[in-house]
């Protein structure tokens, strides 16, 4: 098994969610980017490598220094400024793929576009090579039997190859919740406890109706 | 105590004994943004247009509005000030529905069956969709049975017919809500189950609205869908179409007759437009989008009168139940034979039955209902070409005028004669009153130009002068106070009274009087005239006879008010 498997804190995978881009243009133009490094990457067999350094760049280090970002978003700077700085950062740290991708993009003025690209190309990738991204929430840690358990039965149930990215919610109690792409599978205690509170009500409520029924005269009420 | 605490708990022991816990699977999106009653959702990639979502943090339902490539627009039916980004939505799988039954009836709900009057839940267990599509043309009849609205000038020149679509038109305050209002009281007795929906009105002038319902006894057989003017746009939007399929149960289920009074689709339009421009989609004329067409057409196009369904059954069936699987004649491949509409039936009986002897010909439960719709439409400074006002003229079968000079002058109801119509009511005005009624609309119409002309002072010829007289006791007759819904039958009278010149010798101020005193004196002097009329429903020379001697009787007992009464 070669995927990493990351072991989040609660919050670490909704920062990604909520970043989503909902322009339709945006998601058009970086999907197309996104296709072209995903064939060069894999043409040199590096496509996991690449992948790992788009996380590192638009999680860590946008996040460690917004100014970086702004910086190669701004068209304010000349292209060339901008290339040297790029040459100068990232040579000889990244590998030669990334720096001329970025080299492109930094041609065709799209630099602001890394985080959607880097989302696209999460996603292509995993669509390529059959992968599908599972959320798993749990309230306490995973045992690692319990997690291959978990792996090759969702393998079983959706024809493709699971990669987990494992939460802890210690809210949910007890059981887990899954969730693929937008279907979620509930089996936590809190929906389960949620369940039975909302059948008492619905069912003593009907009680009372029933018994007040019985002593009102039958038209009115 | 009318209930054990003992008894509450071994309910609930019995109910933690028999849970069966289930997986919960649930397709979800997130909220990306919300606002002003529209909330902006990614995911809920399956969801259907139209369908039910459930904000899972607050309860709010929503409405699935827009499907685009990335996100999924949602009205939100409910409180939207307590959702907020990142909030989970849920697919319910569901398209919008809202319960339905006798349990309505009375009541004061909102356009999601949720009662707004304080009097407890509504328990039933029916519900039906909120968007349905209209029947048919097999499914139809055309309009053949009158509504009767109570008000003269209504019932005698723009008569409504069960299944028709009439719009009352006209500017604030000349009286629409009030000609509905007395439409609804008047069904008491008529077996008419009446909705009046409310869209965007001040809640001061809806509660006004329902007390006088109370007081006139109609909110037996009256539900009132409230979406006020605090409410948000989402909800005022869905109100009309939630009170259509409330009144749509009765049709089609129990073939009985409903009016349905929405009162305004100017402010469901409003609405319509707000979610629309928030949504993004391009604004049309007036900023209205492209659609909002077909969001009455489609509204108004639900009311019909539907056919009635005959099929030969064996004698000793149960009237009650019969369904179209009834019937004893079969198709080669098995189906029911069903003998739809009044010709069919016809031919039923003639043809038939007498293949079949012990059998009867019988109606198909819930067939032959009818939904009329009165629309209310508001008018700015009288403008009838402005966008909404020329859709809805154009779609329903007739309108209504109220004209605000005339209501200022004291003509109440009032209604515009020259330019309301009723396009098929004719055809379901009872024979008496398509007798009478037929010159009357003519009459007054020429009498408006002849009155205008007389204005300018000019000395008038002797005919001139009566024609002028007459019409100004025939606009004094076809006024009338308000919660006062007059049988067809007395409107009938007076009007033949009317038209006949016996009010010709009449004081204009007194004519109200001679109206209510010769009522008075039908009832408690020549009922039989009276009765005859409710029973022929056509103007017989012998009862017309009889209709005159009563005139010609009362005239010497009429008192003017104000003259010693003894």
């Amino acid at each position: 098994m070669s995927q990493s498997e990351k072991q989040h804190s609660s919050t670490g995978n909704d920062a990604a969610r909520t970043e989503t881009v909902v322009d339709v243009g945006t998601q058009r133009v970086a999907r197309i980017y996104a296709e072209a490094v995903l064939g060069a990457a894999e043409k040199q067999k590096q496509s996991g490598e690449i992948l790992e350094e788009l996380e590192a760049l638009t999680q860590q280090v946008f996040r460690a220094d917004p100014h970086f970002q702004a910086f190669l978003a701004s068209s304010a700077m000349g292209r060339e400024r901008k290339a040297h700085v790029i040459r100068k950062a990232f040579e000889n740290r990244a590998s030669e793929l990334l720096v001329n991708f970025l080299l492109v993009l930094n041609e065709h003025e799209r630099l602001d576009l890394l985080q959607p690209i880097t989302t696209a190309y999460r996603d292509l990738r995993d669509e390529r090579g059959g992968r599908v991204r599972v959320q798993v929430s749990t309230a306490v840690p995973l045992p690692d039997d319990q997690r291959e358990r978990l792996r090759q039965q969702l393998a079983e149930s959706l024809h493709k190859d699971p990669v987990l990215e494992l939460q802890i919610d210690p809210e949910l109690l007890g059981g887990m919740v899954v969730r693929v792409n937008d279907w979620l599978y509930d089996y936590s205690v809190r929906a389960q406890l949620e369940d039975i509170r909302k059948q008492i009500l619905a069912r003593s409520s009907y009680e009372i109706q029933s018994r007040r029924d019985r002593f009102s005269s039958p038209d009115g009420n | 105590m009318r209930f054990k605490a003992d008894e509450i708990v071994s309910v609930l022991q019995t109910e933690i004994d028999q849970y069966r816990s289930k997986l919960d699977a649930r397709e979800v999106g997130r909220v990306l943004e919300v606002g002003d009653g529209i909330a902006r959702v990614y995911g809920l990639s399956g969801v259907m247009s139209g369908e039910m979502v459930e904000f899972t943090r607050t309860k709010v339902r929503g409405l699935a509005f827009n499907l685009e490539e990335n996100s999924v627009g949602v009205i939100i039916l409910g409180d939207y000030l307590d959702i907020s980004e990142g909030d989970e939505v849920q697919a319910t799988g569901e398209l919008l529905r809202v319960p339905v039954g006798d349990a309505l009836i009375g009541r004061v709900v909102d356009p999601l069956g949720n009662p707004r009057d304080g009097k407890g839940p509504i328990v039933t267990t029916q519900t039906r969709l909120v968007e349905s599509t209209a029947p048919g043309v097999a499914g139809r009849q055309p309009v053949n049975q009158p509504l009767q609205t109570g008000v003269k000038a209504i019932d005698a020149m723009t008569p409504i017919g069960r299944g028709q679509r009439e719009l009352i038109i006209g500017d604030r305050k000349t009286g629409k809500t009030a000609i509905a209002v007395d439409a609804i009281i008047n069904q008491r007795g008529e077996n008419v189950i009446c909705v009046y929906v409310a869209i965007g009105q001040k809640e001061s002038t809806v509660a006004g609205v329902i007390e006088n319902l109370h007081k006139y006894g109609a909110m037996d057989y009256t539900i009132v869908v409230i979406s006020s003017a605090a409410d948000p746009a989402p909800l005022q939007y869905v109100a009309p179409y939630a009170g259509c399929a409330m009144a749509e149960f009765y049709m089609y289920e129990q073939g009985r007759d409903t009016l349905c009074i929405y009162d305004d689709l100017t402010k469901q339009a409003a609405a319509y437009r707000q979610l629309s421009l928030l949504m993004r989609r391009p604004p049309g004329r007036e900023a209205y989008p492209g659609d909002v067409f077909y969001a009455h057409s489609r509204l108004l196009e639900r009311s019909a009168k539907t056919a009635e369904r005959w099929v030969i059954v064996p004698s000793s069936a149960d009237k009650t139940k019969v369904t179209d699987d009834w019937s004893v004649i079969r198709k080669p491949d098995n189906s029911p034979v069903v003998f739809v509409g009044p010709l069919e039936k016809e031919h039923a009986e003639k043809h038939e039955l007498s293949k079949h002897p012990g059998h009867k010909v019988a109606k198909v439960v819930g067939s032959g209902g009818s939904l009329t719709a009165l629309p209310i439409i508001e008018t700015l400074e009288g403008e009838v070409s402005a966008y909404i006002p020329t859709n809805v003229i154009s779609i329903t079968d007739g309108q209504i005028y109220l004209q605000p000079d005339l209501f200022f002058a004291g003509v109440r109801p009032a209604i515009d004669v020259g330019i309301s119509v009723s396009r098929v009511g004719g055809k379901a005005q009872i024979p008496a009153m398509k007798q009478i009624a037929g010159g009357l609309r003519l009459d007054l119409a020429a009498f408006r130009e002849l009155e205008a002309f007389a204005q300018l002072g000019t000395e008038l010829d002797k005919a001139t002068q009566s024609q002028l007289d007459r019409g100004y006791r025939m606009v004094e007759l076809l006024k009338q106070p308000q919660f006062k819904p007059m049988n067809v039958v007395d409107q009938v009278m007076v009007i033949y009274a009317g038209t006949k010149g016996y009010l010709d010798k009449i004081p204009i101020k007194q004519v109200a009087a001679w109206e209510a005193q010769f009522l008075r004196f039908i009832a408690e002097q020549r009922p039989a005239v009276r009765t005859a009329l409710m029973k022929e429903k056509k103007l017989m020379p012998w009862i017309e006879q009889q209709l005159t001697a009563a005139i010609d009787a009362f005239q010497p007992q009429f008192k003017a008010p104000g003259a010693a009464a003894v």
